[in-house]
């Protein structure tokens, strides 16, 4: 616990929030995560400048044989893969299908869980019984079962990924907002809320809400980190992206695994890319968790 | 040579920053079977003394200085050499009884553990000892016992079991940190005298490290006070009480209220909280606190004086032979409340309360299927402008009491008449404008501030919920208003409640409170989480905004002393029910019912010679589960006077026995010999 120092508290302006932001930026780790992220977006965002080549083009389909895939070299960066495609193209594309994907998913997850486990956590009574035992019905079907699921009604497309992505995070969304909002309920201040007189709802949104986000934020970044590799496992099972053609990490992961021992970079590449993205949400969810929490002071 | 020589001890944790010594310097000598308590409050380094005796730091303490304990320095002592003395010749006793026993290991288990470990026992005459030592500490049923676990004890049931896994060994040094805090004061007094018992019994000397003065005074030889990490005074307890020499211990004296310090007088607090200390270079350590500090009390490394034989003190205006200033600083306010005559128009009126709690519920439907009544039937009236004081142990239905009048719990069944409308069947949205006219003071003011508002913001919300005119800038100069009127700077505007220390946080609670200028204050337990030199400043804040707002005050707490400073009306609660409402004079100089008799007695009082004399009523037993409340009168199974008849079969009524005083008891004429 810190001591009260009048002088060392700076004068601020823009709420919680803005308080976070600037803290945030004061963090070396968090920086470091912003920057990867930013970076994928870049890519992803920039790339047709980055590459001359068309995705998915096997136009170089004939300089592969069984035993050989040619390496890097002048006019190929990281050389072709196993189809005859650009390397580097495949890997600069394949970061628009996986933010695109694991961004969406993530969010969608999230806006939905936190919904239920917002009128779960902040109504109480029969709302919360009815969300959480829903919730429940829904943990206690595997997240690959759930998802080949919803690939199988909505047919193979990247929409189906997402929505089968973000459905098994909705019961993890919400069982989380709500037992942490379901934690400050029981707290004096918010029975202090009570006793001056605020309104539920700006109980629930103005103060309950605020100090319960934390424990969720953390979540969804560790889930943008494994939604990528979750859109590689669903490729793997043929239920991602119909299209061969469309360069994206998780299938490309898959593709290298014939050839593991000849082009160990094949996998290598694509395994970094998705590690380091994963890292860099990881790095800046695990940073606004802090700043978030006001009781931690740097 | 003492059992105990602690030499320049000192403590210091590189997490801290800057590196703050915890502890800086202190010296302390336990002689055999002697029992010496170590005084101080938070902060001031007396728990890391004692987990420094035991080895027990974190790793990432560096300890410095000598421990000789029994011929032997502690500190050159390995890991596994320490482990083998402690709990044979070195015991501890923990403050939470509940987080320092195993909760997945039954206690007979726990205490053969100990035996088998450090004696040559075998595992069934382990055994029998073990039972023997439950028996010994005062369980009932000892053999059944054993097999149960820590949840299915109570608080001062686990507090035994811990102190019978202390002497199992015949330790020769038995410490005890903070070892009744947790406790109800009943239940204090019980644990109190079983450990000075114990240690006599087993010839064992006892170092009791607490915060509280009362209970020291009637169980210590001698006593130190630590402050800032060092001893700054030491003399025998009857000595330190009679003629305390440092201002601090002084100032600790005068800010408690004692049950026989003259009522209506402000206490005499110290300013500042513990953490406002001075580093011991620099010269005392409390000079930022003390009223009479000049330049010569900033000495680097202040030494101790000898007053008189064993009576040392560091302090460079020691306080003298003059009597403890219990209201001398102050001048005497005028008797605010008109104590005598009639009684004016009660405020609210609350009439067969009841609320209860569902303690289980069917397992489809979550529906409730059975009750803790936690108020079970209570009438009382708070007159406008009084303080009401409402006291009982933990579990007796003063908190929901509270809390149910200001409908922050649903009120079963019953009326809470305010100002002459009816709370209790009120809608949230109708009552929502009343809310303005009462408010609430917590515990703990930590948990009762959201952390992520400024206090600015804190207080500006009441004021923007209840539409109160004006404007941005109207409702700004009410905030700092409202700050100076609690005593806190005006910067405290843009802070955060994590950058208060206890006591200021509690004043931001009280600025919320009174910001909406209520005609009803509830404080629940306002003083009772802060630190000794702090609560009289709070309380004489509640005094102070009191008188001038004129509220109607309902202050519930357990410390007899501070309701009895406080309070105008008292009333007694147990197991949810009114048994004794009185004025407060009248209730403290005769109570009337046998539970207020023994909870007064049980109360230990802060002066060796009083507390030596008076006859004390150590209640037997533990307070019943308000699941399960025993049949007529609630108080019947632990009750000294206990009659044949009438007491187990039928509920007593509250009825004015004397004009003024009403009691619920059947023989209260005859207890008090009044018939």
């Amino acid at each position: 616990m810190s001591a009260p120092t009048a002088a060392a508290v700076p004068a601020r302006a823009g709420g919680t929030w803005g308080v976070a932001l600037r803290r945030l930026l004061r963090r070396r780790s968090a920086v470091a995560g912003g920057v990867i992220v930013l970076l994928f977006t870049v890519i992803a965002l920039a790339a047709p400048l980055l590459t001359p080549y068309e995705p998915g083009s096997a136009e170089w389909a004939g300089r592969i044989t069984p035993s050989s895939v040619p390496g890097p070299g002048p006019g190929h960066l990281l050389g072709l893969d196993s189809f005859g495609s650009d390397l580097f193209t495949q890997l600069v594309y394949g970061a628009r299908q996986s933010l695109v994907i694991g961004v969406t998913a993530t969010g969608l997850g999230l806006l939905v869980g936190a919904l239920v486990g917002l009128l779960a956590g902040g109504l109480g009574g029969w709302v919360d019984t009815l969300a959480m035992r829903v919730t429940d019905v829904m943990l206690s079907i595997p997240a690959l079962l759930l998802a080949v699921s919803v690939a199988a009604v909505m047919g193979r497309s990247p929409v189906a990924v997402m929505i089968a992505i973000a459905a098994a995070q909705v019961p993890v969304f919400a069982r989380l907002l709500r037992g942490s909002m379901l934690a400050q309920r029981g707290l004096d201040y918010v029975v202090a809320a009570r006793s001056v007189g605020v309104p539920t709802s700006r109980i629930v949104f103005g103060q309950m809400l605020p100090n319960s986000v934390g424990p969720v934020i953390v979540q969804a970044t560790l889930v943008l980190a494994t939604a990528t590799i979750e859109v590689a496992a669903l490729s793997f099972l043929g239920l991602g992206q119909a299209d061969p053609t469309v360069a994206e990490w998780g299938r490309m992961l898959v593709k290298a695994q014939a050839r593991l021992e000849s082009a160990p970079h094949l996998a290598l590449l694509p395994g970094a890319c998705i590690a380091v993205t994963a890292l860099g949400f990881t790095l800046v969810g695990e940073a606004l968790r802090e700043v978030l929490d006001p009781k931690t002071t740097r | 040579m003492s059992l105990l020589d602690v030499r320049n001890l000192r403590v210091r944790f590189a997490s801290a920053q800057p590196a703050i010594a915890a502890v800086d310097g202190v010296s302390l000598t336990v002689e055999a079977g002697e029992v010496v308590a170590l005084v101080g409050e938070s902060g001031c380094g007396k728990s890391a003394t004692a987990l420094a005796l035991l080895g027990l730091l974190p790793a990432s303490a560096r300890v410095e200085g000598e421990i000789v304990f029994d011929g032997e320095d502690l500190t050159t002592l390995n890991d596994r050499q320490l482990s083998a003395r402690r709990g044979r010749d070195l015991a501890m006793v923990f403050q939470d009884p509940m987080t320092s026993l195993n909760p997945v290991v039954p206690i007979g288990v726990q205490i053969t553990e100990v035996l088998l470990r450090h004696t040559d026992l075998s595992k069934a005459a382990a055994g029998a000892r073990a039972e023997e030592l439950l028996r010994e500490v005062g369980i009932p049923d000892p053999r059944r016992r054993m097999r149960q676990y820590p949840h299915q004890l109570s608080g001062g049931m686990r507090q035994r079991v811990m102190i019978a896994t202390a002497i199992a060994c015949g330790p020769k040094l038995l410490i005890a940190d903070e070892p009744t805090t947790a406790l109800d004061v009943t239940i204090q007094a019980q644990v109190l005298e079983l450990l000075a018992r114990l240690a006599r019994d087993h010839g064992a000397a006892l170092l009791m490290i607490t915060h509280d003065l009362g209970v020291v005074a009637g169980l210590a030889d001698r006593v130190s006070v630590m402050y800032g990490g060092r001893v700054v005074e030491t003399a025998s307890a009857e000595e330190l009480f009679r003629r305390p020499m440092h201002r601090y211990t002084r100032g600790l004296l005068a800010s408690i209220p004692a049950l026989d310090s003259p009522r209506d007088t402000p206490l005499t607090p110290i300013p500042g909280s513990p953490f406002d200390r001075l580093p011991w270079e620099s010269g005392c350590s409390f000079a930022s606190r003390c009223a009479v500090a000049d330049e010569a009390c900033m000495v680097p490394g202040l030494p101790m004086t000898e007053d008189s034989p064993g009576h040392r003190f560091r302090c460079v205006h020691p306080a003298g032979d003059a009597p403890v200033p219990v209201s001398a600083a102050v001048t005497a306010r005028e008797s605010a409340a008109p104590a005598e005559g009639e009684s004016p128009e009660p405020l609210v009126r609350i009439s067969d309360l009841r609320v209860r709690y569902p303690a289980r519920r069917a397992a489809v439907t979550n529906r409730p299927v059975e009750y803790v009544r936690a108020v079970d039937g209570v009438s009382l009236d708070l007159p406008k402008g009084r303080t009401y004081g409402l006291v009982g142990e933990s579990g007796c239905g003063k908190s929901s009491l509270g809390r149910a009048l200001l409908r922050l719990e649903p009120v079963a069944s019953g009326s809470v008449f305010f100002d002459g409308v009816d709370l209790a069947g009120m809608r949230e949205r109708a009552l929502r404008p009343m809310r303005r006219r009462m408010q609430m003071v917590f515990q703990d003011p930590m948990a009762s501030l959201n952390p992520r508002q400024s206090v600015g913001d804190i207080l500006e919300l009441s004021l923007r919920v209840h539409g109160v005119p004006g404007g941005r800038g109207e409702r700004r100069a009410k905030v700092l208003n409202t700050l100076d009127q609690v005593g806190l700077p005006r910067t405290a505007e843009h802070r955060y409640p994590h950058e208060f220390s206890g006591g200021q946080r509690q004043r931001v609670g009280i600025a919320r409170a009174i910001i909406l200028e209520p005609d009803l204050l509830i404080a629940d337990e306002p003083v009772s989480a802060l630190d000794v030199s702090v609560q009289a400043q709070i309380v004489n804040l509640l005094q102070e905004v009191k008188r001038t707002l004129s509220l109607t005050t309902l202050l519930i707490a357990h410390d007899l002393a501070v309701v009895r400073h406080m309070s105008d009306t008292v009333g007694v609660m147990y197991l949810g029910r009114l048994v004794e409402e009185a004025d407060s004079g009248e209730l403290f100089e005769r109570p009337l019912h046998p539970y207020t008799v023994s909870l007064m007695s049980a109360v230990p009082l802060p002066d060796p010679v009083a507390e030596a004399r008076r006859e004390r009523i150590i209640l037997s037993g533990d307070l019943p589960s308000p699941a399960a409340p025993p049949s007529g009168c609630p108080f019947h199974t632990r009750c000294p006077f206990r009659r044949q008849t009438r007491c187990a079969e039928e509920v007593p009524q509250v009825r004015e026995v004397v004009p003024g005083h009403r009691v619920a008891c059947h023989w209260a004429e005859d207890i008090a010999g009044l018939a």
